[in-house]
């Protein structure tokens, strides 16, 4: 098909061309848009990076939301609990479930462990489970067994000795220490306190997966809008991924306006530059 | 069939909640004591073993909060706590010390163990569902109302001495049907306990 061929038949070629707009501007407005970041990621050598990512998203870690509630010094504490607890009223499901600071249990910690031992196990553990399963070893780890049984806090530990009466959990806990940043903390009154008594921390899940750029502003927005109404001089900060999602997905997309604007600008002066017949 | 009802509560006295009279008399009583001392044995009855496992050892209190519980048959271990502080030992481990803020688990265990062997009745009455089972002797039944302390615990049975002095038995019944029965004897109250009953040497 040459040019003389579609000079010839103009109105019909331009009547084509205007059917192939419309199409696509139908195509542009009913095609679902998806907040996701995740459709932004960088794949990473042979798809590590999103394979990574996904990983992170369906842990369960990565829709935790933390928030620090912090007065000053001299702020009551009655005063800063009654400001967390109606911080964590304002804080509403599906974007924040608020987790009970009593309803964690660190013997879960271990039980996971435990199930899991046979696929977390290095080469160095499984030399220190060799020494574990010798005879006088077998021998001192039951009667270890039988005297904390015999404690008070037996009635505690019963299940745990049950489920691993030769303490392979003891060669994995080291693990745990890595996550023990809560050291510092009491839990007193039904809150989880800083050392100095000045901050109370909050936990929840929320239902906004990590990748949601557009949940992660209405989680956000419910936050501050929350945290607005704190009595004077307590303040409160947010800890998740979710903030980053949301810095993330502002910085690409200006990034991806500036590309467009500078697409269609160079594609417009090469429009100007080269076509020189104006008329039909 | 109307009156099978309320002739099964009067023939389960389990049913009765405990009379706030008897709740008050041993509070009064608990009040005035300082200091308790006293050895026990311990018989635990668990569905893991064909035997039951007895031990046997010694328990001291004093107000406010100093306990040393301690078992010397047929292993030595125990811990003691004075205030904040305290200091646990076994024979594998040997001495360790730690702080009630910096282990929750023994903050609880102490709490509970000073709670049962005190009476201290605000505390288990906030904690516990407490019925009569027996007048005399005076035997009492507390059930938890925290569903994680139910988990575990189904109920503790108290039981005093004839003249309600103080406890004679103390039996925790275990959610999957093991229990323990901790009989105290040579009970001694409100007198001056030696410097050393709540330290450890190292």
């Amino acid at each position: 098909m040459t040019y003389e061929h579609l000079r010839k038949h103009r109105r019909a070629f331009f009547c084509a061309l205007f059917a192939l707009l419309a199409c696509c501007v139908w195509f542009f407005l009913t095609t679902p848009i998806r907040s996701d970041i995740r459709a932004l990621l960088p794949e990473g050598d042979n798809g590590q990076l999103i394979q990574d990512f996904d990983m992170l998203a369906q842990s369960g870690l990565a829709n935790n939301v933390f928030i620090t509630v912090r007065g000053r010094p001299e702020t009551d504490r009655l005063d800063l609990i009654a400001a967390a607890d109606t911080l964590a009223t304002a804080l509403k499901p599906p974007l924040f479930r608020l987790i009970d600071p009593a309803s964690v249990k660190p013997l879960e910690a271990l039980r996971f462990l435990l199930d899991n031992a046979p696929n977390l196990v290095n080469e160095a553990e499984m030399v220190a489970i060799g020494e574990h399963v010798a005879p006088q070893a077998i021998n001192a780890r039951l009667r270890d067994n039988i005297r904390q049984l015999s404690s008070p806090q037996g009635i505690v530990m019963k299940r745990l000795i049950r489920r691993d009466p030769l303490g392979f959990t003891a060669i994995l806990a080291p693990r745990l220490k890595a996550l023990n940043i809560f050291s510092a903390a009491t839990l007193a009154d039904g809150h989880l306190f800083s050392k100095d008594n000045t901050a109370i921390l909050l936990s929840a899940h929320s239902d906004i997966p990590l990748t949601d750029a557009e949940g992660a502003s209405r989680l956000l927005s419910a936050f501050e809008s929350a945290s607005a109404d704190l009595a004077p001089g307590i303040t409160a900060e947010i800890i998740s991924g979710h903030v980053h999602t949301l810095g993330n997905a502002t910085t690409i997309k200006s990034d991806l306006i500036v590309i467009a604007f500078a697409d269609f600008a160079a594609l417009a002066l090469l429009f100007f530059v080269f076509f020189a017949q104006w008329t039909l | 069939m109307r009156f099978i009802v309320p002739i099964l509560i009067l023939l389960c006295p389990c049913l009765v909640q405990a009379n706030d009279s008897i709740l008050t008399g041993l509070h009064a009583m608990a009040e005035k004591t300082h200091s308790i001392s006293s050895s026990f044995t311990q018989e635990k009855h668990l569905a893991m073993f064909n035997e039951q496992l007895v031990s046997k050892g010694y328990f001291a209190f004093s107000r406010p909060s100093s306990l040393r519980w301690e078992y010397n048959q047929p292993f030595h271990s125990g811990f003691v706590i004075r205030d904040n502080e305290g200091m646990e030992w076994d024979e594998a481990s040997g001495v360790r010390s730690f702080t009630l803020d910096s282990s929750p688990a023994m903050a609880m265990i102490a709490r509970q163990i000073m709670a049962w062997t005190t009476f201290d009745i605000d505390w288990l009455n906030s904690r516990y569902d407490i019925s009569l089972i027996s007048a005399s002797p005076l035997t009492i039944q507390l059930r938890p109302k925290s569903d994680v302390t139910r988990e575990f615990l189904e109920h503790l049975t108290v039981s005093f001495s004839p003249d309600s002095a103080t406890i004679s038995s103390l039996e925790l019944h275990e959610t999957d049907g093991d229990f323990t029965r901790i009989s105290f004897t040579g009970q001694r109250l409100n007198l001056t306990l030696p410097e050393d009953t709540f330290t450890v040497s190292q």
